[in-house]
């Protein structure tokens, strides 16, 4: 009964950590476990390791997203191939990618770069339900490239390497992207005229503009995989260098608005680590009641081996990510499904490109998709009409999604390299 | 005669507190930065670790989680599901919302009991960490936020009946905690 009532809460707007932690001490009380474990949980929330990478990450995310990056990086993307038909859309969703990598949380992408890439594209003449459906699928691309905070937290959660998680994410990731840009240049292929002129010297200027935003995925991932530092040091130079680059150097930022948007930010990682203490607490719980191996037991006799079982993964995703909010999902269901998936010979690493792959649909999938409703909101468009531009590009994310699951050497190749 | 609903206002006490509780999450993080850049600099060039900095990095991460979780109650701006409220009239979901705010107060409270007897222990035990530092000291952030917490998520129980709206004056996002 109270599980129905917790259950009620929470599609009712209670918020998630307060029903999670209510299900522990329910939970608790029902195994007569003294309640004390719960804070002993709570406070090792912190002794995770790589957990202080996700504040300083998403401190740079926000940073970036406040400074004039976004305008800047618009601006590359139409000196460099604005020319070019369908040039301007592919180029704009590598740089969504490129932007949701550094925020992570993916909203921020549509509302700080879709709001520059949604004229830019109208006014370059592309459809204007092509150009809605293109941003708010941008927002949450780039899930699968180093550092999102996604990747991040999975190799938290699963106790994976997360440099490992970084690599394995580049190449599902590209496809995405290279899937998304055929269909984007394949609805623009009538388009055979120039759509404006390229200047070097524009080019040129752009360039230099965005200098000190385009080292940054060089600085993170040259960091990481050269060895020169660890996740939590790449994440602290990542932040460094953001914080000197627009608010000492480039001045784009006041120095007052810096503590506006370090508690902005903060309330972010707030939320998330607080879910994430207090699952830690229902998760032993569920361990402790042999909860994987009943639901091993229960999926056994349904999926009877690994294609199967992805088969099943992916719808239960596809549902799971309609209606629950990425962080939260890692948190509370890759402890469970981790045992399956190595019961059903699924690598861990994989599993995780698989997971963050078909979450990031959820954040397109009517009726709840997160992205649908920040786009409806940012471009004053009906619900509806969000759902109609994002469906093909659905589509084409889904059979991106079909293909990482399905051929695992996508996300391991790089592991072997 | 009809009366007009007296607006809430942000009182002194909750700007200071606000004000008090970003000046905190910006020391946690300016300290984690350079901590971090200091760390790297120091095994760079002399081959060594700062001592304690491992440990000290994790109680920050520990407060600025919770402060960060502070700051979400303060704008009632946690993850949410939230899948089915858009389905019910103003007032069911005004209710709904009470029904929400109240259950996180109570949540918070329970969670501030659990952890204030945890903090209380531990004083008793006289645990250090960082050297020689009592370890309550850094743990006292936990029962302190989640009593915050309840306190905030109770006022907005109380606007919601009264006002009609949240204290903070900013509804929930759906789903997501930030966009």
């Amino acid at each position: 009964m109270h599980w129905i009532l917790l259950l009620l809460l929470a599609v009712f707007g209670a918020p998630l950590f307060a029903v999670i932690a209510s299900g522990a001490i329910i939970g608790y009380l029902q195994a007569d476990v003294p309640l004390v474990s719960i804070a002993i949980e709570i406070l090792c929330v912190a002794t995770l390791p790589a957990l202080v990478a996700i504040p300083l990450f998403c401190f740079a995310g926000y940073l970036l997203a406040e400074s004039p990056a976004p305008r800047l990086l618009v601006r590359l993307s139409e000196a460099l191939v604005g020319w070019m038909p369908g040039g301007l859309a592919v180029f704009a969703l590598a740089v969504c990618a490129l932007f949701t990598a550094f925020t992570g949380a993916s909203g921020i992408t549509i509302i700080a770069m879709g709001a520059l890439l949604y004229p830019a594209l109208k006014q370059a003449r592309y459809p204007e339900s092509f150009s809605l459906g293109l941003v708010t699928t941008g927002g949450s691309l780039g899930l699968l490239f180093a550092p999102s905070l996604p990747l991040i937290l999975y190799g938290v959660v699963s106790e994976t390497r997360i440099d490992s998680l970084f690599r394995a994410g580049v190449l599902p990731g590209l496809i995405m992207i290279a899937l998304l840009s055929a269909y984007c240049l394949w609805v623009n292929r009538s388009e055979r005229q120039p759509l404006a002129g390229f200047s070097w010297r524009e080019a040129a200027g752009a360039v230099k503009a965005a200098g000190w935003e385009l080292p940054l995925p060089l600085i993170v991932l040259g960091g990481i995989y050269s060895g020169y530092f660890t996740i939590s040091e790449a994440a602290a130079v990542t932040a460094l260098y953001v914080l000197a680059a627009e608010v000492f150097i480039r001045r784009a930022i006041p120095l007052s608005r810096l503590p506006g948007i370090i508690r902005e930010s903060m309330t972010l990682v707030g939320g998330i680590m607080l879910i994430l203490a207090v699952s830690l607490a229902s998760t032993n719980l569920m361990i402790d009641a042999e909860a994987p191996q009943r639901l091993l037991s229960v999926i056994g006799e349904v999926v009877d081996g690994p294609l199967s079982f992805l088969l099943a993964l992916l719808v239960f995703l596809l549902i799971l990510g309609a209606f629950l909010d990425i962080f939260s999902a890692i948190v509370l269901v890759v402890p469970l499904i981790l045992p399956l998936a190595a019961q059903f010979g699924v690598h861990p690493v994989h599993l995780g490109i698989i997971f963050l792959a078909t979450m990031q649909l959820g954040y397109l999938t009517p009726p709840v998709g997160l992205n649908l409703f920040i786009a409806s909101y940012r471009f004053g468009q009906p619900i509806v009409r969000v759902y109609a531009a994002s469906l093909p590009f659905l589509l084409v994310l889904f059979a991106a999604v079909l293909l990482i699951a399905f051929w695992p050497t996508l996300s391991l190749w790089m592991l072997e390299k | 005669m009809r009366r007009h609903r007296r607006e809430p206002e942000p009182g002194r006490a909750a700007t200071l507190a606000q004000g008090a509780l970003t000046g905190l999450l910006s020391a946690c993080l300016g300290a984690m930065l350079l901590l971090a850049a200091a760390q790297i600099f120091s095994r760079n060039a002399f081959r060594a670790s700062i001592p304690h900095t491992e440990e000290l990095l994790e109680w920050l991460v520990l407060w600025v989680a919770m402060l960060g979780a502070m700051a979400a109650s303060l704008k009632s701006r946690h993850i949410t599901i939230d899948a089915l409220s858009h389905l019910l009239g103003d007032s069911a979901r005004r209710w709904t919302a009470v029904a929400a705010q109240s259950f996180a107060m109570l949540v918070c409270a329970a969670l501030m009991l659990i952890t204030g007897y945890f903090w209380l222990e531990s004083m008793g035990y006289g645990e250090t960490t960082l050297g020689d530092a009592p370890r309550w000291l850094f743990e006292s952030i936990v029962p302190a936020a989640f009593a915050a917490m309840a306190v905030a998520h109770g006022s907005h129980a109380v606007a919601l009946i009264c006002h009609g709206r949240l204290a903070a004056d900013e509804e929930s996002p759906r789903r997501g905690g930030d966009a």
